[in-house]
C-alpha cells in the first residue's frame, strides 16, 4: 500500500519508522540480530531484520555476509551459529538472501542460494517409504502420487506445516519465481497444494490441519498471513477470499485480541498490502503499541516485521511477488500455469493463467 | 496439544489410498464395462494393491505416541526415586481465592526441597488460547507459584514457557492474561522458545535423540517448578506436570509445534524431558480442569483443587486418579512408574483432601474411548 492509500497519518508513520530503525540498528552493528537484546546470533531474526532495512543499507550487505559465513555445508541454516542441523531457518535465510543478493549480487551469494535451495529440495515431507509409495503409485496413478500436496517440516524428518511451508515458498516465489537451476517446480506445485487444501472452515489457516477428530479446527491470524503471502500468485482463488474474510473480521472484531500483538498486526499488514489492500486499520493499531524504546516488543523478528509493515507507506514490501500489474497472480507478467495446483478442477473457481 | 492435526496429509493419502482402491463414480464403471469379467479382474487387482498399500502404509513408520515404548533398561531403572512420596490435594475452590493462602498450612508436611538463594523457572502451561477453553494455566495458580517458590527460599523468580503452537507468544500472554500478572508482580518472563540454547545429551534416554537442544534458562536454573492445567489429552490420556515439559523445548530449533517430540513418541519424550530438566516440583491447577477433547478443544471441568508435590510421577498419578483415569490406561505413566517415581498408590501418601472425597469421573477423549481412532493415531495415520 502506497501513502495515498493509507489514512494513517504520516507524522506519527514517519517517526514510528525512523525510531524501530534506530532500534534495529542498535543491536545489529555486526550483521546479525538475536531474538531479545542481550542474546546470540539468532538466523532467523537476522533474516527478517536484514529485509527490513532499505535495499541500499551497508548493514544489509554485512547481513547478506553473516548470512553466506553461516550457512550449514548442507546448504542448511540451523537457528544460530553451530547450533546442530539444519532446520526450518532455511527458509528465512535462504528468502533473506535471495532478496539482498538482488541489490548486492555476488558469486557466494548465488553459490550459497543454490545450496540451500537444494538443501530445501530435499528437505519436503515424504510421508511414506520408497516401497509404500510405489505401490500407492500403482494404486491411484504415478501422477497423482507424485503431484499429492506435501509441505515442509520444522525439521528433517517431521511432518509438514504451514509455517516451514510457507517460508520456503517465500524463497522460490518471491519476488518471481526462481530461474536458479534445480527444477523445483514439482516441489512449489505440491507445497501451494499442500496450503491450499489445508484451509480451515471458516477460511484461514490453523497451523497444521484444518479438521481434527471429527472437530474443524480455528485458524490463526499469524498462518492466515503468513500463508497468504506465500499464495500471491492464487489471487482469484477462493481459498485466497476466505482467508481474507477471516483476517477482515479479526481487523474488526476488538474482542479477537490477536490482532492487537504486534505479531498479528505486522503479518495482516504485510499480506494486505502485497495483494493491494487497504493497510489503514492495521498500520494504525501497530502504531499505536509500538514501545518507547522503538522496539514492539522484546522479539526482534516481530520488531523487524513491523518494520517492514511501516514500510509499506512507502509502497515497500518484501514479500510481494512481482507479477506485472499490481495485482498478485494477475495475467500479466504471471508465468504460472493451472498446474501450479496439480489440481485445478477440485481447488480453484478461478485459475490463475 | 493438539496432535491429530500434526498429522493431516498422512491420514488423508491413507483414506485416499483406500478410497481408490474401489471405482468412485458410475462413470468410472461404465468407462470400463466392455467385459464384466475385466472389470472383475480390474476391481480385483486394484483392490488387492490397495489392501497391500494399506498394509505397507501401515507400517511406513511414523511417531510413536503410545506404542513402541520398550521395557526399561537398568540404566534407566536406576534412576527411579527412592522411598515413599508425598502428595498434597489442597482445595481451592476458585481462583479469587487466596490460593496460597489455602495451600500454606500443608507445605510443612509435603517434603519439599529447599530453595534457598536458588534461581527458580516456574514453567506453566500456555500452549495456545481459546476464550472459552480452559487451557492453560490460570495466572493465579502461577501467582501462587510465586509465592511458594519466595516461601520456600529462592533468590530469584522466572516465569518461562514456550508456547507449542503458537508463535505469537505477546498474544497468548495478554490474552492468557499471564502477561499482566507478571508485569503488576515484576515477574521476569522468558520466551522458552527463543531463548538461548544449550546442547544436552540425552544418555540413556527412551527416544532416539542423542541430543537435545533446551533453552539456557532452564539448564542454568536451580530448579524448574512445572505448574500445568490438569486436563484430558486425546494421544496420551491425560497431560499433568511432566507432559507440560515439552513447553520447554525451543521453537526456534525444533518448531511450532516440536513435532520432533510426536516423531520419537510422545511418551518416550516426556520421559527424557523429565530426566533432562529434572523437575523439583509439580504444582497442578485444577482448580478449574479440562475434560473431553483436550488438551485444546475440551471443556471445563471444575475440580477445586491444587496438586502439590516434588515427585512428579507421583502428583501426575495423583491427578490420574482424581480424574478417575486408570493408572495402566496412561502408557508414560505407567513406565514413570518405574523410571521416575511413585505411581502406586500404596506407595504415596496423601495430604489435604483424600482421592475418594474428590475424585470425578473424566470425559475422555474421542481417541481414548475409540480403539480404532487410538489404533489409528498409534500408526501416526491419525
Amino acid at each position: 500500500m502506497s501513502k495515498p492509500d493509507s489514512k494513517a497519518s504520516q507524522a506519527p508513520v514517519e517517526t514510528a519508522k525512523r525510531q524501530v530503525q534506530n532500534y534495529i540498528y542498535r543491536y545489529g552493528k555486526e550483521g546479525w540480530w538475536p531474538y531479545a537484546p542481550g542474546q546470540t546470533a539468532s538466523t532467523e531474526a537476522t533474516a527478517w531484520c536484514a529485509l527490513s532495512l532499505s535495499e541500499k543499507d551497508p548493514l544489509r550487505l554485512k547481513a547478506l555476509d553473516y548470512l553466506v559465513r553461516s550457512q550449514n555445508q548442507d546448504g542448511g541454516w540451523p537457528t544460530g551459529p553451530a547450533e546442530g542441523k539444519s532446520d526450518w531457518c532455511t527458509g528465512p535465510a535462504l528468502f533473506a538472501l535471495r532478496t539482498v543478493a538482488e541489490s548486492h549480487p555476488s558469486k557466494q551469494a548465488t553459490a550459497a542460494y543454490e545450496k540451500g535451495a537444494a538443501f530445501l529440495s530435499e528437505l519436503p515431507t515424504e510421508l511414506y517409504n520408497l516401497a509404500a509409495r510405489m505401490l500407492l503409485g500403482a494404486v491411484q496413478g504415478v501422477k497423482e502420487t507424485e503431484e499429492s500436496a506435501r509441505g515442509w517440516p520444522w525439521s528433517r524428518g517431521c511432518y509438514h506445516w504451514v509455517e516451514p511451508t510457507s517460508y520456503n515458498l517465500y524463497a522460490f516465489k518471491i519476488p518471481e519465481r526462481t530461474r536458479y537451476k534445480g527444477g523445483f517446480n514439482q516441489m512449489i506445485l505440491r507445497a501451494n497444494k499442500f496450503l491450499l487444501e489445508n484451509t480451515c472452515s471458516v477460511g484461514g489457516w490453523n497451523h497444521g490441519s484444518h479438521f481434527s477428530l471429527g472437530t474443524n479446527l480455528p485458524p490463526y491470524i499469524v498462518t492466515t498471513a503468513e500463508a497468504l503471502l506465500a499464495l500471491q500468485d492464487f489471487s482469484d482463488h477462493k481459498e485466497i477470499g476466505r482467508a481474507f474474510d477471516f483476517l477482515d473480521a479479526n481487523s474488526e472484531a476488538a474482542e479477537a485480541g490477536q490482532k492487537n500483538s504486534a505479531m498479528g498486526l505486522a503479518w495482516m499488514t504485510l499480506a494486505y498490502h502485497a495483494y493491494g489492500r487497504d493497510t489503514a486499520k492495521t498500520l494504525t493499531k501497530l502504531i499505536s503499541i509500538q514501545k518507547e524504546d522503538g522496539s514492539f516488543g522484546p522479539n526482534m523478528m516481530v520488531t523487524a516485521l513491523a518494520s517492514m509493515a511501516l514500510n509499506t507507506t512507502d509502497a515497500v514490501n518484501p514479500f510481494k511477488m512481482k507479477t506485472g500489474n499490481g495485482k498478485p497472480g494477475s495475467k500479466t507478467g504471471d508465468s504460472k500455469t493451472e498446474s501450479d495446483t496439480g489440481n485445478s478442477k477440485s481447488h480453484s473457481d478461478k485459475e490463475p493463467a | 496439544m493438539d496432535h491429530k492435526k500434526n498429522y493431516p496429509c498422512k491420514y488423508s493419502a491413507m483414506k485416499h489410498a483406500q478410497q481408490s482402491a474401489v471405482p468412485q463414480t458410475s462413470s468410472q464403471v461404465s468407462d470400463s464395462t466392455t467385459s464384466e469379467h475385466k472389470i472383475k479382474r480390474r476391481d480385483f487387482l486394484v483392490s488387492a494393491a490397495g489392501a497391500v498399500t494399506a498394509v505397507a502404509l501401515g507400517g511406513c513408520g511414523g511417531p510413536k505416541l503410545n506404542v513402541d515404548l520398550q521395557e526399561a533398561t537398568p540404566a534407566q531403572l536406576a534412576r527411579k526415586k527412592q522411598g515413599r512420596s508425598t502428595v498434597g490435594i489442597l482445595p481451592c475452590p476458585s481462583y479469587e481465592e487466596d490460593i496460597f493462602k489455602a495451600v500454606k498450612p500443608f507445605l510443612k508436611s509435603l517434603d519439599l526441597p529447599d530453595l534457598t538463594n536458588k534461581t527458580v523457572v516456574i514453567k506453566p502451561n500456555m500452549v495456545e488460547f481459546h476464550p472459552i477453553s480452559p487451557i492453560t494455566t490460570n495466572p493465579a495458580a502461577i501467582l501462587a507459584a510465586v509465592e511458594l517458590a519466595n516461601y520456600l527460599g529462592a533468590r530469584e523468580i522466572i516465569i518461562g514457557e514456550g508456547p507449542g503452537h503458537m508463535r505469537d507468544t505477546e498474544f497468548l500472554l495478554e490474552a492468557s492474561g499471564i502477561g499482566a500478572m507478571c508485569k503488576k508482580h515484576k515477574l521476569r518472563y522468558v520466551d522458552l522458545n527463543l531463548d538461548d540454547l544449550e546442547k544436552v545429551e540425552n544418555v540413556d534416554g527412551f527416544t532416539k535423540m542423542k541430543e537435545i537442544y533446551l533453552p539456557k534458562t532452564i539448564m542454568e536454573a536451580d530448579a524448574v517448578i512445572s505448574v500445568p492445567k490438569m486436563k484430558t489429552h486425546h494421544w496420551v490420556g491425560m497431560t499433568a506436570s511432566m507432559k507440560n515439559l515439552f513447553g520447554t523445548v525451543p521453537g526456534r530449533k525444533y518448531g511450532w509445534p516440536k513435532n520432533i517430540l510426536h516423531i520419537n513418541g510422545i511418551p518416550h519424550s516426556i520421559l527424557d524431558l523429565v530426566h533432562m530438566i529434572k523437575p523439583q516440583i509439580g504444582f497442578v491447577d485444577g482448580i478449574i480442569a479440562m475434560e473431553g477433547d483436550g488438551p485444546i478443544m475440551g471443556t471445563a471441568k471444575p475440580m477445586g483443587f491444587m496438586v502439590l508435590g516434588s515427585d512428579l510421577a507421583a502428583v501426575d498419578a495423583t491427578c490420574a486418579r482424581t480424574m478417575e483415569i486408570p493408572i495402566e490406561r496412561l502408557l508414560y505413566l505407567r513406565m514413570a512408574g518405574k523410571v521416575i517415581g511413585n505411581t502406586d498408590e500404596s506407595q504415596i501418601d496423601i495430604k489435604g483432601e483424600q482421592i475418594a472425597s474428590v475424585k470425578k469421573e473424566f470425559e475422555m477423549p474421542i481417541t481414548y474411548q475409540d480403539k480404532k481412532l487410538m489404533v489409528q493415531a498409534n500408526k501416526g495415520a491419525g
